[in-house]
């Protein structure tokens, strides 16, 4: 008894709740998040903007920070269950309203389901009259009553700079801002304030010295008259996030950012041969075809058969039951249709039981990136297994060869995590063997597998030949292969047909009298 | 007091004001003393006061499109008008009710 009372705690036993302190403590830095249901933003801040946290969103006038705030309270009640407050300074509710139908949000539902309350903040100059020291006070007020009545896990404050047009004094209105943003956090609600940007700070009264958590750039920008809108994480404190400028798209479907990709190189991959769709070529890979997932660049000069190639690829899926989506550049969905039936492919019916989709646009409607951004809602929406870009090379005109690089890269990462086939054909400007590209240069390196096709005029004929550059992990033929396209498609010619026997020989022969000439002389 | 007789009719009514306050904030007691002494010198038996909390009753706050405390509004006469701050600035009280400053005496 006497003995209990005198052991010492031994230095060296780990007290068990001293060990979950520290854990505790491990788990409070891990920084909570709340996901903004806006695709590829949470992706860019792993998890999205911080919880019970102001968030700054700065840009341009239409840089479509309202759309991006609206959405984050939208998604936050249809996706996560959490209501939100849209505190307008700008828009009243009606004309909100009206603006963000277009985008298929219905406001006035949720507001009758108590999920969502908008309040409209209108300070105006001319109907007010400053007579002493006042507060924000009533704003709190409001704030607080909006919060509360429908328990509020989300917040917009767009824009609240608008009080500085309203106002005189304006060392009242920004410690008054401060402490809004003080008690918001300690109010615990996940806020976005939107500010428009300055000439020299990145919102006009500079309300980012006061939001120290996360700040969200904007951009809107026409670079050779196409338009890209752009957003940068500015500042994310206590956490990682992507610092790179992201390309983000406002369609019907509301805000998406790009990438959805991670930027790692650790997509899983297949061991499956699929067919090319043409028996001679599948030959000419020691496989047998592609791999599953496999990527291919068709390369060469106008007129070498290269769409073709790519509706034989088309075909073959469709006949596999795998749905294909033929992203055409040049051709319209049934030009490409009747052009390809002359050489006996028939995708007509495919169209019909919507195994192929072919989605036709000019290069030129959209900035590089933005094509991107379409070419992977489409892919989200079709859920393809095989898509075709037809050609890639119109799009890289749009372009700098860097931004064209980066993203090709993004598009392959992208079409390898989906384990998409595809297959892009490129067009060569000239007719030259050595010639490369900008297209060749700039995506030869991400496919897996390059063919290259030809068009040699010989003895008065044009001779057709193919031949595989490259082929990851594949053994391939290293044969340039002569072929004919008949009304019932391409045929591949054995190794050296007698045509190409009989024009070496000449050619040979060629170069022997003129070596032989110039020595006499 | 006189008043040119142009606004004669207007100031023969009564004035309807309306002051929201914030609990017993330093602002809101300068302001509840101020508008008692400039009604009951510039406006007697011509004003109907009204003090209202909005930390008591808040749904008011957005009702009335309060943002700052402690506001004060003319109801009446039309149109309604706002004046914000602890109303410590006499002219700018009599600017923002209507009551131009060289008739304020």
């Amino acid at each position: 008894m006497f003995c209990n009372g005198i052991i010492l705690p031994c230095p060296f036993t780990i007290n068990p709740s001293a060990v979950s302190s520290i854990f505790m403590k491990q788990d409070d830095n891990v920084f909570p998040k709340t996901s903004t249901g806006i695709a590829g933003l949470d992706e860019i801040t792993g998890g999205g903007i911080p919880k019970g946290r102001p968030t700054l969103i700065c840009g341009s006038a239409g840089s479509g920070k309202t759309i991006l705030a609206i959405q984050f309270l939208i998604k936050g009640i249809t996706e996560y269950d959490e209501p939100g407050v849209f505190m307008s300074f700008e828009e009243s509710a009606k004309d909100l309203t009206q603006n963000v139908r277009s985008l298929g949000f219905d406001l006035e539902e949720l507001m009758l389901q108590k999920k969502l309350k908008i309040d409209h903040v209108r300070v105006e100059r001319s109907e007010i009259q400053e007579t002493g020291e006042y507060d924000l006070e009533g704003l709190f007020i409001r704030l607080n009553h909006a919060i509360d009545s429908i328990g509020a896990k989300r917040v917009v404050l767009d824009t609240i700079e608008s009080l500085f047009s309203g106002l005189t004094n304006t060392g009242i209105l920004r410690s008054e801002i401060r402490r809004l943003f003080q008690w918001l956090r300690e109010k615990g609600v996940t806020t976005i304030i939107t500010g428009e940007r300055g000439d020299t700070t990145l919102t006009r009264q500079g309300l980012e010295e006061y939001v120290s958590d996360c700040v969200i750039l904007l951009d809107f920008r026409v670079i050779e008259q196409i338009a890209t809108r752009r957003l940068r994480i500015v500042k994310y404190r206590g956490s990682t996030h992507g610092t790179n400028e992201y390309p983000f798209l406002i369609d019907e479907d509301g805000v998406s950012v790009l990438p959805i990709t991670s930027l790692k190189l650790e997509h899983k991959i297949s061991t499956e041969i699929i067919s090319t769709g043409v028996p001679g070529l599948d030959k000419l890979f020691n496989g047998g075809g592609y791999y599953r997932g496999n990527s291919t660049l068709v390369t060469g000069c106008a007129g070498t058969a290269k769409t073709i190639l790519a509706a034989y690829f088309a075909l073959n899926s469709c006949k596999r039951n795998e749905r294909v989506l033929y992203f055409s550049f040049e051709e319209s969905p049934d030009q490409l249709v009747r052009n390809v039936s002359s050489v006996g492919i028939h995708l007509g019916p495919y169209i019909k039981s919507k195994m192929l989709l072919i989605h036709a646009s000019r290069p030129s409607l959209h900035g590089l990136e933005m094509h991107l951004l379409s070419l992977h809602k489409h892919i989200r929406e079709f859920k393809p297994q095989t898509i075709i870009i037809d050609p890639i090379s119109s799009l890289i005109t749009i372009g700098s060869k860097g931004e064209v690089r980066a993203m090709l890269a993004r598009l392959m990462d992208m079409l390898k995590m989906h384990h998409i086939n595809s297959l892009f054909t490129s067009l060569n400007d000239e007719e030259s063997l050595n010639y490369s590209g900008i297209s060749e240069e700039a995506i030869s390196s991400l496919v897996d597998t390059w063919i290259k096709m030809r068009n040699e005029e010989t003895g008065g004929n044009r001779i057709r030949s193919l031949y595989i550059v490259k082929s990851r992990g594949m053994g391939h033929s290293s044969e340039i292969r002569d072929f004919i396209i008949t009304d019932r498609g391409i045929e591949i010619m054995n190794a050296v047909s007698p045509v190409k026997k009989a024009r070496r020989a000449r050619e040979k022969a060629e170069t022997f009298s003129e070596n032989g000439t110039k020595h006499k002389s | 007091m006189k008043y040119k007789s142009k606004r004669e009719h207007v100031v023969s009514e009564k004035f309807i004001l309306q002051l929201y306050i914030t609990g017993m904030s330093e602002n809101s007691i300068r302001a509840i003393e101020n508008i008692t002494l400039f009604c009951d010198r510039y406006l007697k038996g011509r004003f109907d006061l009204q003090i209202i909390d909005i930390y008591k009753d808040p749904s008011v706050a957005e009702e009335q499109k309060v943002v700052f405390s402690p506001s004060l509004i003319r109801q009446f006469p039309l149109p309604k008008r706002t004046l914000i701050g602890d109303l410590s600035d006499t002219k700018r009280v009599a600017l923002g009710l209507g009551m131009t400053s060289k008739n304020d005496k």
